[in-house]
């Protein structure tokens, strides 16, 4: 079945062996983009899109009715929290492309789930400055990617990155402020990088 | 929609490579140092309140007034402006959890909030301490918003009855009340344990030592129905094992309370719970039916629960498994989805122990309508403890009550999904033995995989209509490790058994006939070829090893088995002979082992089978009886052995055919006994498809007979009887050359009966469905059996056809089958069956060419050829008195009597 696979993977991947890793997420990633597609379509009445749901159907279709450790599913929500970002962005930049090519480019539904989060956020800009975060702090940068991609509680996130509770919700509380400010910058006509301090 | 701006279209990483704004890299060192000043300070004072905060800020400033200043701006930008952002919708966690306040130093109702213990879809539970005695207690807030003088006088109302139960598996509940906000909340003992499923797993309890665990908390659940109190919520979480091994049941009553419309509640549940499709302290995957469909709960709610614990508890896996959470999906799994069956779902080894009572018990307290599961837990625990003591359980009786083994399985999409992903994951793996510096390692994993792979799922879904695709997708994944495997296994004995085993297992869904299969008969046999090898590698590197003989005589059987179907007739006997020879050892040393026994059985009718189609009936009729009264030797010593039950109805039936041959009245009798057995299996495991069989073979026997004996209207409703199993085993499985095969051999038998009846247009239509069948099975796997059904289905149609004087047409069906049937029968010329079929369709063809011709005209050159090449075959045939040489003899006659008018011509050039 399924379970073990995927429980010894992450297991190998925890244990820092790459390779499970490379095994593990093209199955997520797969998974993730048909569980996303058809949720946007099956929501779309309230514009809503759970990224959470999403993950957590792959979750369960990927492990099945087994009971996993906590550390694992934590993993794996991570695992699925990049891939999560990759297909979004990805589909941002298709479409923004897209748009500029012309009027009657076929949509897919990757590219409407870009699309409905892109009603309240510059997807693209965001992961730029994700970029940008990852670089001066890349477990920050990794927290935000676990939250806001993954759907990852305060406790999976603690547990997938090892540290407290605490620390996560401090550090993703300064990663919001942080993004916030660097996202108006950019809006206002991509302003060069400002790491840390901006000319406020 | 908001559509970029245009400077952000463009890939920032684009074409430009590091060094083009705004991708700040290289990483400037000072930037990262910075960061760090200003993390330092905003982590250290974000958790403060504003008066505090600011205090923390001005003494910070002194020391770092440039990163001070930076935090001040994010922190307020945090409070005022990024509040919700990248927290909101679209991209909502789902969580609404996480937005509950922390309430941690917290005092509420006089319990001071020492930490955070846990938060779900309820509410959160702190580790908390009474402020005036320092008494422990877990102290739940509720997640419930609502008019805090009307929830006040509902939780007064519930404590005054939850504080009545007093028992030891039951958290007591110590008081409860609303904050001020208007959250409800409940001080409770606080259990220091670990939930029942993860002790049980912690612990590694063996199934009666789950089995007692279980009675605790019915009887803890039955003590609160006793006083009224409905649980609602019984799932593993709730349920903690304390070190000294005692459960308690957590939160008694406490979802109830937030469930709409409920009894104890004045019929107002919150807002939310009002809107949302679904109860909102429900656990979809422990939620009966009622529950999921808002229906009244009743004690019958927490049985049905419980019912889901004690599969949980003996499989380790969840009953109700959801693959989303939309609320129809949750309503289709929970309502109309019977959990597969503890004995399937639990790992192999446990298949045994689970099956039969347990199995039975989980059905009946899973039963959709609450009226019909065990009327309370009481009676739940008392069917356990009768397991236990190894006394009959109600469940497993007859008549009205839910009968034994009545599961449907999971639905079958569900498996090929899980399975794809597993075979995707094989084949990953195996490119990663190949690359893996750490060989070893990675050699256990794959062998590991392998085995659970093998065993679990395939043993899993093996039975159930439908699976052949998925076994096909485990069989080609497999063998691509298993050859891997194989050549690294060396002197590893242990491997080479798990080697030898799982080739068995590939060919059984390659080709195996018994069972439903993939119709690769010669990827079958080279599969049990290579199990034999490792199997014989085996026994000879352990003598004393019964197992090891057990499986190279299981493998010989197989191995004989294909080569029957391949028309290798001289290996299949000599086959068939050594697994027989070491078997008869076995039995000897082991007379009480069923895996011998059932081997056993298996052989002889193997041999009986060869034997027929050598020609050998007599032999043939023996090797049954051997089969007979070795089932009823081993049945006289394990009296309750299911397996050893079926296997002699089996070999009963055999021997009735063979008789039936010589004496039908005899026959009919032998067969008419088999039914009712047949059709209680049948019945009591509706989607067993090999149970199904057995019964449509049942009432197949019973037909022909009464055919033979002219019992035309009685014959032909057992015939239809078979034709509906045979349709809806097709139907749940469309792959399964067996169920096509056995659906075209319905046809034909009910084309023999209207034949003798004299309903030619019926016969010959029902004889054409045959053919057409047995067409789409031999383009499929072109092996002898299934050539030589063919073959007989273009005799059938031909006979028909010629007498309804449709000459021409008749003979090109015989055409046909001499077209089909002679290159098997060269390449296997002591198969008397291909042998028997060619001879008939060269005699036919002579016949028909005859009759054209009318009595006293010239006979054609064509049609004496033909009947001197059919009495030729029969010839070599060897036949013995009886209607085949009857036929053979008045054919003869008929050539001595024709003149060849054609032969003083000259032949055409």
């Amino acid at each position: 079945m399924a379970h073990p696979d995927v429980t010894k993977l992450l297991a190998a991947w925890s244990d820092g062996d790459s390779t499970a890793l490379d095994l593990l997420l093209p199955l997520v990633y797969a998974d993730l983009r048909r569980i996303a597609g058809r949720q946007i379509k099956a929501e779309r009445r309230d514009h809503t899109l759970s990224a959470t749901a999403v993950v957590h159907e792959a979750y369960l279709r990927l492990v099945g009715q087994r009971q996993v450790r906590l550390e694992d599913r934590a993993q794996f929500f991570a695992a699925a929290a990049t891939q999560m970002r990759r297909i979004l962005v990805d589909h941002a930049r298709r479409r923004a492309a897209a748009k500029r090519g012309g009027p009657d480019v076929r949509v897919t539904l990757d590219e409407e789930v870009a699309a409905e989060i892109a009603r309240d956020l510059d997807l693209l800009s965001l992961d730029q400055a994700l970029e940008e975060l990852t670089v001066l702090d890349p477990r920050v940068a990794r927290i935000v990617e676990l939250r806001f991609f993954g759907g990852l509680s305060l406790d999976d996130t603690a547990l997938a990155l090892d540290v407290s509770r605490r620390t996560v919700a401090r550090e993703w509380a300064l990663a919001r402020s942080w993004l916030h400010k660097r996202l108006e910058a950019l809006r206002d006509g991509g302003a060069p990088a400002t790491p840390a301090f901006g000319p406020s | 929609m908001a559509t970029p701006p245009d400077d952000t279209i463009a890939d920032p990483r684009g074409d430009t490579p590091a060094g083009d704004a705004p991708a700040p890299s290289p990483p400037a060192s000072s930037d990262v140092e910075r960061w760090q000043r200003l993390k330092a300070i905003f982590v250290d004072v974000v958790e403060h309140e504003r008066t505090a905060r600011e205090a923390a800020l001005r003494d910070l400033a002194q020391r770092d007034p440039e990163a001070a200043e930076e935090a001040r701006s994010l922190l307020r930008r945090f409070d005022e402006a990024a509040t919700n952002f990248l927290t909101g919708a679209p991209l909502a966690t789902g969580d609404e959890a996480e937005e509950a306040p922390d309430l941690t130093g917290r005092t509420v109702g006089g319990y001071h909030l020492r930490a955070e213990l846990g938060r779900g879809g309820m509410g959160m539970v702190y580790d908390a301490v009474r402020e005036e005695d320092g008494k422990h207690a877990a102290v739940k807030l509720l997640r419930w918003r609502g008019d805090p003088a009307e929830i006040a006088a509902q939780v007064r109302a519930e404590r005054r009855i939850l504080a009545g139960l007093e028992h030891d598996n039951i958290a007591r509940l110590i008081d409860g009340g609303s904050t001020e906000e208007g959250l409800p909340y409940f001080a409770l003992e606080f259990v220091d344990g670990q939930p029942i499923v993860d002790y049980c797993e912690a612990h590694k309890l063996d199934v009666p030592a789950r089995l007692q665990l279980f009675r605790s908390v019915c009887a803890a659940v039955d003590y609160a129905h006793q006083r009224l109190v409905i649980h609602c919520d019984i799932k593993p979480a709730n349920i903690l094992v304390t070190a000294e091994g005692v459960p308690k049941l957590l939160d008694f009553g406490i979802a109830r309370l937030l469930q709409p419309g409920t009894a104890s509640s004045t019929g107002k549940g919150g807002p939310d719970a009002a809107k949302s499709a679904l109860p909102i302290a429900l656990t979809p995957e422990y939620a009966s039916p009622e529950q999921v469909r808002r229906k009244p709960v009743t004690t019958a709610t927490d049985v049905y629960a419980l019912g889901l614990l004690l599969h949980e508890l003996l499989t380790g896996r969840r009953a109700q498994a959801l693959t989303t959470l939309a609320p129809k999906e949750i309503i289709h799994v929970v309502c109309d989805t019977q959990p597969i069956a503890p004995s399937l779902a639990a790992p192999a080894t446990l298949q045994r122990q689970l099956a039969g009572d347990l199995d039975a018990i989980v059905a009946k307290a899973l039963r959709k309508e609450p009226a019909e599961r065990y009327g309370s837990a009481r009676e739940l625990a008392e069917e356990v403890r009768r397991h236990l003591s190894s006394q009959p359980v109600e469940a497993r009786g007859g008549g009205a009550t839910y009968r034994a083994g009545r599961f449907v399985r999971r639905h079958r999409v569900v498996f090929a999904a899980g399975l794809l992903v597993t075979a995707s994951l094989v084949g990953g793996t195996v490119a990663a033995v190949r690359e893996a510096q750490r060989a070893q390692r990675r050699f256990e994993d794959v062998r590991k995989l392998a085995g659970s792979f093998l065993f679990e799922f395939h043993d899993a879904i093996r039975d159930l209509p439908g699976s052949t695709p998925a076994r096909q997708l485990i069989v080609t994944k497999a063998l691509e490790y298993l050859d891997i495997l194989a050549r690294e296994a060396g002197d590893d004995l242990g491997l080479v058994r798990e080697l030898a085993t799982a080739y068995q297992r590939v060919g059984d869904v390659q080709g195996y006939t018994a069972n439903a299969n993939l119709g690769d008969t010669t990827g079958a046999a080279a599969s049990f070829e290579k199990s034999v090898a490792l199997a014989e590698r085996l026994a000879a590197a352990t003598p004393a090893d019964t197992g090891a003989r057990l499986l190279l005589t299981v493998g010989l059987e197989k191995l004989g088995t294909m080569s029957i179907a391949l028309g290798r007739s001289p290996a299949a006997r000599q086959h068939l002979a050594r697994a027989q020879e070491i078997l008869d050892g076995l039995r000897r040393e082991r007379p009480r082992d069923a895996d011998v026994a059932h081997a056993l059985h298996v052989v002889h009718l193997r041999r009986g089978q060869l034997l027929l189609q050598l020609g050998e009936p007599d032999a043939a009729l023996a090797a049954y009886e051997a089969a007979q009264r070795g089932d009823e030797s081993f049945l006289a010593v394990a009296p309750g052995d299911a397996r050893a039950k079926r296997d002699l109805s089996v070999s009963r039936s055999f021997v009735a055919s063979l008789v039936g041959e010589r004496d039908p009245v005899r026959g009919l009798e032998l067969y008419a006994a088999l039914l009712p057995p047949a059709a209680e299996l049948a019945a009591a495991d509706p989607t067993n498809a090999q149970l199904q069989r057995d019964l449509l073979v049942g009432y197949e026997d019973v037909a022909q007979m009464q055919g033979k004996l002219g019992h035309w209207a009685e014959s032909l409703d057992n015939h239809g009887k078979a034709l509906v199993i045979a349709e809806a085993l097709l139907r749940a499985d469309p792959s399964n050359l067996q169920a096509l095969q056995d659906l075209s051999v319905r046809h034909a038998q009910i084309g023999d009966v209207l034949l003798e009846k004299g309903d030619l247009p019926e016969a010959l239509a029902s004889y054409q469905r045959s053919l057409d069948l047995d067409a789409r099975v031999a383009a499929r796997d072109p092996n002898a059996k299934a050539i030589e059904y063919l073959g007989w289905s273009h005799l059938n149609v031909a006979g028909v056809l010629e007498k309804l004087h449709r000459t021409d047409a008749a003979l090109d069906h015989y055409r046909q089958a001499i077209e089909v049937v002679s290159p098997s029968s060269e390449r296997d010329p002591e198969n008397a069956q291909l042998r028997t079929v060619m001879a008939e369709a060269h005699a036919g063809t002579g016949e028909a060419m005859l009759a054209r011709v009318g009595p006293g005209g010239a006979c054609p050159e064509r049609a004496r050829t033909s009947l001197a090449r059919a009495i030729a075959l029969w010839d070599a045939l060897g036949l013995e008195p009886g209607p085949d040489k009857e036929r053979r003899d008045r054919l003869a006659a008929r050539l001595a009597a024709c003149p060849p008018a054609a032969a003083a011509l000259p032949k055409p050039p």
